[in-house]
Parts: structure tokens; sequence; C-alpha cells
């Protein structure tokens, strides 16, 4: 990895990151504007109870001053990863700021969303200074987004069984759907999909058309050849778990980007003017 | 000779993959992601969802259809129906819904108390002595419990953008009929907020 490929890498995950969080902040799903829940989940996770143990709900959630504190530091880390890109004290610092928002979150919804999973993992590579272990560490996110989809794949085939069950993709649609079909009995989208109730083959078809495409991701594995198809698989997989499940997973394509080679970075960053002037020309591989 | 011959070019496609030339070139970050892909694996083997070693089994359990459904209505103000309509709001959603959800079955099912909290006491603390006094922090006392539902409503306030004012939960129970329209069997208030 060369810093032009590190600018325009580390500028395209923080702005990401930083969309959803905003949207987020919007939505008052934040901490300044979770109004201090009381009830939190656990779990198993230890990780949670490290955060429960070190009074960090309190700090973070439950207090005023350290809610607003906390979001305003979130972005305010964020930008100064924008502008400096090369400066590892400010992604280290948006990281560990984004993991904690991601437990926070999960925390206070009590259930452990799969969306922010991926914020968890996707800066480490930019804790390294030195470029080649920092290009090696993130070519072991590419292989993780690959190993995320596989095992959903294979934990729906071999250990759920839920592939081999026909009526899973009606009887996921019938539980996530349910609500809006029964409050937007005349919406236009509800026609349609009072259509696929009637025609319960289609919604079944594209579960099990879902399952295969989530197990297409293993392909990865073995070859960089098809990084281009792979990057727009799990786009895929989540348009149709948004319309067909009611879903929301968007934040966690921020693992996406480790399937865009070095000129597929180069080209972004020239058209959307994320690297920095005076850099060294890039390369095709990251390492 | 034979095995020198068979050897070689095995040897050389790992040196030439992703894996032969982190551990060519930085062993000690070959063994931290080796380490991490095989927690992961190991995570998954004993199905524990352990951050960052997370398990990605969602939806993989049999869903069947059901005859009938529950979801839970709120009503706020002078009868308003508070809704979150779209699908990217699903992070606002889950805030309300999940945690309503939880209280309710904690309030109905296991008598005022966090059924995580008896699990710790009853059956894990047992079991894992020397952790037995961090068990309290772990868990949702019933003073956590109390405050629910006036966070809930200030939260309401918050969403609905002005005073909620008297807020009260309903429990729906709907069902499919056979062209796909939802139809309502039930409704009934599970809980009212002054």
């Amino acid at each position: 990895m060369n810093s032009l490929q590190r600018t325009v890498l580390t500028r395209l995950l923080t702005g990401y990151t930083l969309l959803f969080f905003v949207l987020r902040f919007f939505e008052h799903v934040t901490p300044s504007g979770l109004q201090g829940p009381p009830l939190f989940t656990t779990g198993l996770d230890l990780t949670y109870w490290a955060y429960r143990l070190l009074h960090l709900p309190q700090l973070l959630l439950m207090n005023k001053t350290g809610a607003v504190l906390f979001d305003l530091l979130v972005v305010l880390s964020g930008v100064l990863v924008l502008l400096f890109p090369l400066r590892r004290k400010w992604v280290i610092g948006f990281s560990i700021l984004i993991a904690l928002y991601a437990i926070s979150f999960n925390s206070a919804a009590m259930i452990h969303t799969v969306t922010v999973d991926g914020l968890f993992l996707v800066f480490l590579p930019f804790w390294f200074g030195d470029m080649e272990r920092s290009g090696l560490a993130w070519q072991a996110i590419r292989y993780y987004a690959c190993y995320l989809y596989f095992s959903a794949f294979i934990w729906k085939v071999f250990i759920g069984n839920a592939f081999l069950y026909w009526g899973q993709g009606a009887g996921t649609f019938k539980l996530n759907l349910v609500d809006y079909l029964y409050y937007h009995p005349d919406s236009l989208l509800s026609g349609f999909y009072r259509w696929f109730l009637r025609h319960e083959w289609v919604l079944n078809g594209g579960h099990v058309f879902t399952i295969l495409l989530e197990g297409a991701m293993g392909i990865g594995f073995f070859t960089r050849r098809f990084d281009r198809t792979l990057f727009w698989i799990p786009v895929l997989i989540h348009i149709i778990t948004y319309f067909f499940a009611d879903v929301f997973i968007f934040e966690l394509l921020v693992l996406n980007f480790a399937f865009l080679n070095g000129a597929q970075l180069a080209a972004i960053g020239q058209k959307f003017k994320l690297y920095l002037p005076n850099r060294s020309p890039t390369g095709g591989h990251l390492s | 000779m034979t095995n020198h011959r068979i050897f070689m070019p095995i040897k050389k496609i790992i040196a030439g993959s992703y894996w032969g030339r982190l551990f060519y070139r930085d062993k000690p970050l070959f063994f931290l992601i080796s380490l991490f892909f095989a927690l992961c694996l190991f995570f998954n083997l004993i199905r524990l969802n352990i951050t960052p070693f997370f398990l990605f089994d969602m939806y993989s359990v049999k869903m069947p259809s059901q005859t009938d459904y529950t979801f839970y209505e709120l009503r706020y103000g002078n009868d308003r129906r508070f809704e979150i309509r779209h699908t990217w709001e699903q992070p606002a959603k889950m805030i309300l819904y999940e945690p309503l959800s939880e209280y309710m079955t904690m309030k109905t099912d296991h008598g005022g108390k966090d059924p995580f909290g008896e699990y710790l006491k009853n059956d894990w603390g047992p079991r894992h002595p020397r952790f037995r006094s961090l068990i309290p922090y772990l868990y949702d006392s019933s003073a956590q419990f109390e405050a629910f539902p006036a966070w809930l409503k200030r939260y309401l306030s918050r969403q609905a953008g002005g005073p909620a004012g008297h807020v009260y939960v309903l429990k729906k129970t709907v069902g499919f009929d056979t062209n796909g329209w939802v139809r309502e069997i039930s409704s009934d208030t599970a809980l009212a907020i002054p």
C-alpha cells in the first residue's frame, strides 16, 4: 500500500462511516439523542461485559454531557481523519470511538445488530504506520468480508438448515413486513408485496438465491479475479433483504472497499479528489 | 527426487499466495491475523458471539409462516399512532421496540426480573464462583426496569418532536388472509404511561 492508496481508502471508509453516523444522529439514535436509556443487553459477550463493568453506559449514554461530548468527538475525529488521513492518531481515535458507538447502540437497542460489525475491524489496518504491514492487514479485511458472507451461507445450509426449508422466504417476509402491510394496505409497495404473498414460490426461490449469493463469496478465498463481481454481490444481497426482509444492513458494506484494487482506488481518488497532491503513483495491488 | 518435484510447485503456489507473502514478509502479523480467524472459527464452533468474533447466524433457523403475528403499537398525545415507516430508519425502530419488547416480556413472563440476571445468579454463577462478584453489574436491576416507562415517554417525545403526553402501548395480534391482506385479530392495551 502506498500513501496515495492509504489516503483514498482512509477517506472512503471514514466518509462512508460518518455518513451513516450523521444519518443516525438525525434519527436520534446516537448517544445525544437517546435520552439516557435505562436498559442494556450484555449476554455472554465479554466485550459487552467489559463495557458495562467499566461503567461506560453511565458515562456515554446516561450522562447528558457525556453523550453530547461523545457525539461531538466522533464527528470531530472523523473530520480530522478526512483532513489528515495519514495521521494515525486521528484514525486510531476515530476507530475506537466508532467501535464504542457500535457497542453502545447494540447495548441500548438490546440486540446485537450485524450492520455495525464491520466497523470494529475495518480501520485496524490503518493503525500500522508501516505501509507494507498496513497493506497486508488491509488484504485480510478482504478475506474477512468473504468469510462473513460465506459463514452466513454455512450457518444457513449446514447448521440452522434454513436453506433446506422451502417456506423460509415467505416465513421471513411475513414476520418482518406484517406491520408495514397492516398499516399501509393501500400503498403501491403493499400491492406488490401481496402479489408476492399470492406467489410464495417467488419469495422462497429468492431466499434460496440469496443464500447461494452468500455462498458465492467463498470464491474470494481462492482468487482475486472475480473481485469486481464480489464487490457487487453483498450490495445485491442487502438490496434484496432491504425490500424482502425489511432489514437495513448497508453500513456493513464498509467492508466492500476491500475488493477495490489499486487502480480502482486511484481512479476514485482522482474523480473525487480524495488523494493528497505530490504523492507517488499507485500500483496494481495493495501490498 | 519425486517428492521434491511434487512439493516445489506447491511451495511456490503457497509463497505466491496472500498467506504465503504474509508469512514470509511479516511473521508477527501473520500470526495475529491467523489467530483472529482461528478464534472466529472457534467461537462459531462453540456458538458463542463474542465481539469481534461474530457469528453470522441470522435467519439460519427455520422460520415457518405463522397463523398470527404479534407486535406493539405506540400511541401518544391525542391518540396519535407513532410510526417509523421506512426501512432505512431501522436503528430508531430498534431503539424503541426491542427494549419495549424485552420490558414487556420481563414484566409478563418473568415476574419483573431480568431473566439474564436470574441465569447469571442461578446457573452461570455457581459454575464460575470466582466471578460471582461481577454478576450484579452485568444485568438490569429492578430500578432500571422501573425507569423504563419514563424513558420510553421521553424518547418518544424526542422522536415525535414535542411532548408525548399520555402514552400507551397496544399489543396487536394480526393474521394474513389467502390474498395477502393483513386482518386484525385482537388489540389490547399492554401498558399505559400517564
